[in-house]
């Protein structure tokens, strides 16, 4: 078996962690979740010489090793635990080459564990901009490591980090702080009850209250050391900052010079306009609006691709396979409601490529920093800014996010907004609906389906707001939570990081979706095409025309029409039906909204099975695509079923109900408690089913 | 239904979609292993 050697990569949040991870690993990464948490752990693995292969593990970001929420615990913990599987040979700590000075601060402290390590000073492109010069021989002798100047623009230093890497057994490994200079008397105790253990680990034991497979505070707590007052290690730890900062500023006194003539400037020029408090909302809409436009624009020729092909993909199957109740399933079913969903790839790639492109500018935290102001006024800290704007792609690691919130009513108020935000199962739903009942028009330059769906993102937003204004007297908030955000500098977006953004996030939600809608799509074949009575068994008999009169394909439709009512399918939708006419849906719409309690995106997949399945192909044989379909859908009295109120009603009761299992079992698990998803969901569904029936009402 | 060979198929595909969907949203365990201070599941 050849060697493996195992890296972590850590570092500062925004420091450009993952571009030097994509960097090293190009495609061999892997994405899961740490065991029994929802935190985020990438895996690359990046190959060296003579076989020789690098296991690369990239660490959520933390500021120190004196871990305050979940992501940071996790980096603790790993560093600390030797017999861990993903224990590091060596840690390659990532700073930003404009914020050295607290960067420094982790390397130092992992350092302090005895772990070889490595200093990589990232987005050195950006000195000679903010007139920053490094002595790194000076630094490198200073700080007992080896520096790599890295960049995202280059990939001139990505053999050095490998060499590095291949020879960590010869980087030094010696600690950088001597732990009981903090407090001689107190860490010299430490160290006579515990002298075969490293003192600074046993600090952090005792400050972080982690899983170390050495020793364990509990064990410390039943020794002779006294570990004193949660306020008095407070103190300590502060020392021990401080301690780190006088050595820190020592050192780069020596090995760094900054030009503040040129330090300022451009980014705070540009800073005053984004988040100003009335252009910063005017520039943030125009670019929600040019996002949405472009989607439109540009993926109607892909999404065109896509349908065409699955319809002939299933004409494919019926043609060449043998015939049967398997191959129907296959081109009824099962393309036809997985082409469903993939036909909104195009749209979803786009729409995470721009906010990608956002994230990785800078702009983003500027949007934070902008809607914090509007936050508070709702009875929000900009804490949970961070969490909404995640629900954007989705509510579930959203929810997930409000971890980091102190107060338990804000992060609940948190919690049960969250769903409002117009996740990425909404905007398939959307985008069916829209493309059915919006025109394709432009007004001004501005395309009318764009217009609609920003101003669904809109209510979601709106709604959330609002929903906390309430939440918040209810609750009676009176302790709020402090946000401290670091504004990360502009930057051009790296193509590939986008493309890895895009890439990933396609694909789980293509992935996740597309089994769920599988397996429904299956039962949904299954009960649309089975049935019992004579309705069913000899639909020609229900015919009402005269048979004579029209044609055969006529007379196929209606038959198809009739088996699909009296089905199991029809049976079960057709008494759900007085539920959701007032909202002026059919019962095949209710069947979508049921089946799409499992998640929102369902729906789509179950129309396209439901339509598909009583429609007959055309004269040549062939599949007609499915957004055609369902715009000819009449009711029985001949009115079109997609009409301009149905569309806002359907669009409306997608924007506000809670049409997703896995939201209610997080919010569940975070509240430890059933009585806010069950409220929630009530709550949520009400309003929802309330807000579609007044709307339809109105517009019909 | 006659009993054929797509038949059979599509009986298991209909077994193996209930017991996938059944075992996605069946209730999971907690697994309690989020720290005291920053999660609401302990």
């Amino acid at each position: 078996m050849s060697k493996q050697i195992k890296v972590a990569l850590i570092g500062n949040p925004n420091t450009g962690k993952t571009s030097i991870f994509n960097s090293l690993t190009g495609l061999n990464q892997k994405i899961a979740n740490y065991p029994g948490v929802t935190v985020e752990k990438k895996e690359g693995v990046c190959k060296l010489s003579r076989g020789v292969k690098a296991h690369i593990f990239d660490l959520p970001g933390t500021y120190s090793l004196n871990a305050s929420s979940m992501d940071e615990n996790l980096v603790v913990e790993l560093l600390l635990n030797k017999n861990h599987k993903d224990f590091p040979d060596l840690a390659i700590i990532v700073s930003d080459v404009e914020n050295l000075k607290r960067n420094l601060i982790l390397f130092t402290q992992v350092k302090d564990l005895e772990i070889p390590t490595v200093l990589a000073i990232n987005m050195s492109d950006r000195m000679k901009y903010k007139g920053i010069e490094l002595d790194i021989e000076k630094l490198e002798k200073k700080l007992d490591t080896k520096i790599i100047l890295t960049t995202n623009r280059t990939k001139d230093w990505v053999g050095e980090v490998k060499n590095l890497i291949e020879n960590y057994k010869d980087l030094s490994s010696k600690i950088f702080l001597d732990t009981s200079i903090i407090e001689p008397e107190y860490f010299n105790k430490l160290k006579n009850i515990f002298p075969n253990q490293q003192l600074y680990k046993l600090w952090v034991v005792i400050c972080q209250d982690v899983n170390f497979s050495n020793v364990s505070r509990q064990e410390i707590e039943n020794s002779d050391f006294e570990i004193k007052s949660t306020s008095e290690l407070k103190r300590l730890q502060q020392k021990e900052t401080i301690k780190r900062y006088q050595l820190i500023n020592n050192i780069l006194k020596e090995g760094q010079t900054i030009d503040s003539s040129k330090a300022q400037g451009f980014r705070a020029k540009i800073d005053k306009v984004l988040t100003h408090k009335f252009f910063g909302y005017v520039i943030f809409l125009m670019i929600l609006m040019a996002i949405f436009q472009t989607i439109y624009e540009w993926a109607s020729i892909p999404m065109d691709f896509i349908d065409s092909s699955f319809a002939s993909l299933a004409d494919w199957v019926k043609i060449n396979l043998p015939s049967g109740a398997m191959t129907n399933l296959l081109a009824d079913g099962i393309i036809t409601g997985i082409g469903g969903i993939v036909i909104f790839i195009p749209q979803i790639a786009f729409l995470f490529m721009f906010i990608s492109i956002l994230e990785e500018s800078g702009y983003m935290s500027r949007v934070v920093f902008l809607t914090d102001k509007t936050m508070q006024k709702f009875g929000l800290s900009g804490k949970s800014v961070v969490p909404l704007i995640s629900g954007v792609a989705c509510a579930i690691p959203a929810i997930m996010a409000t971890r980091n919130i102190e107060s338990w009513k804000e992060r609940l108020i948190t919690i049960l907004v969250t769903p409002f935000m117009t996740c990425a199962a909404r905007l398939p739903v959307y985008l069916i609906i829209i493309a059915l009942v919006i025109p394709d028009e432009k007004i001004f330059g501005l395309n009318y389906q764009a217009i609609a769906l920003m101003s669904l993102y809109l209510i979601g937003f709106i709604t959330a707001l609002l929903s906390s204004l309430i939440l918040t007297k209810i609750l009676k908030i009176k302790r709020r939570s402090i946000f401290v955000m670091e504004m990360p500098n502009y930057k051009f977006p790296r193509i590939k990081d986008v493309f890895y953004t895009v890439f990933e996030k396609s694909k789980s939600f293509v992935v996740e979706a597309g089994k769920i809608i599988l397996a429904i799509s299956v039962i949904l074949w299954v009960l649309a095409t089975n049935g019992i009575g004579d309705k069913f068994e000899n639909p020609r008999n229900y015919i009402s025309e005269n048979i004579e009169e029209i044609s055969i394909e006529e007379i196929q439709t209606l038959e198809a029409s009739i088996k699909l009512e009296n089905s199991f399918i029809g049976f079960i939708g057709k008494s759900i039906e007085p539920v959701f006419k007032p909202l002026g849906y059919d019962w095949k719409i209710g069947i979508g909204i049921i089946t799409s309690f499992a998640a929102r995106e369902v729906f789509v997949g179950t129309l396209a099975v439901i339509y598909n399945i009583d429609n007959y192909d055309d004269s040549e044989g062939k599949k007609e695509e499915i957004k055609n379909i369902m715009a000819r859908e009449t009711d029985a009295n001949g009115n079109k079923i997609f009409t301009l109120a149905s569309g806002i009603s359907l669009l409306l009761f997608y924007a506000f109900a809670m049409q997703c299992m896995s939201t209610l079992a997080i919010v569940r698990k975070e509240t430890n408690s059933w009585k806010w998803p069950i409220l929630q969901f009530i709550i949520m569904t009400a309003l929802a089913y309330f807000i579609s029936l007044i709307s339809f009402q109105i517009l019909s | 239904m006659d009993i054929n060979f797509q038949n059979i198929l599509v009986v298991t595909s209909v077994v193996l979609a209930v017991i996938y969907l059944f075992k996605k949203f069946s209730p999971k365990k907690s697994t309690g292993n989020c720290s005291k201070k920053d999660c609401g599941c302990s």
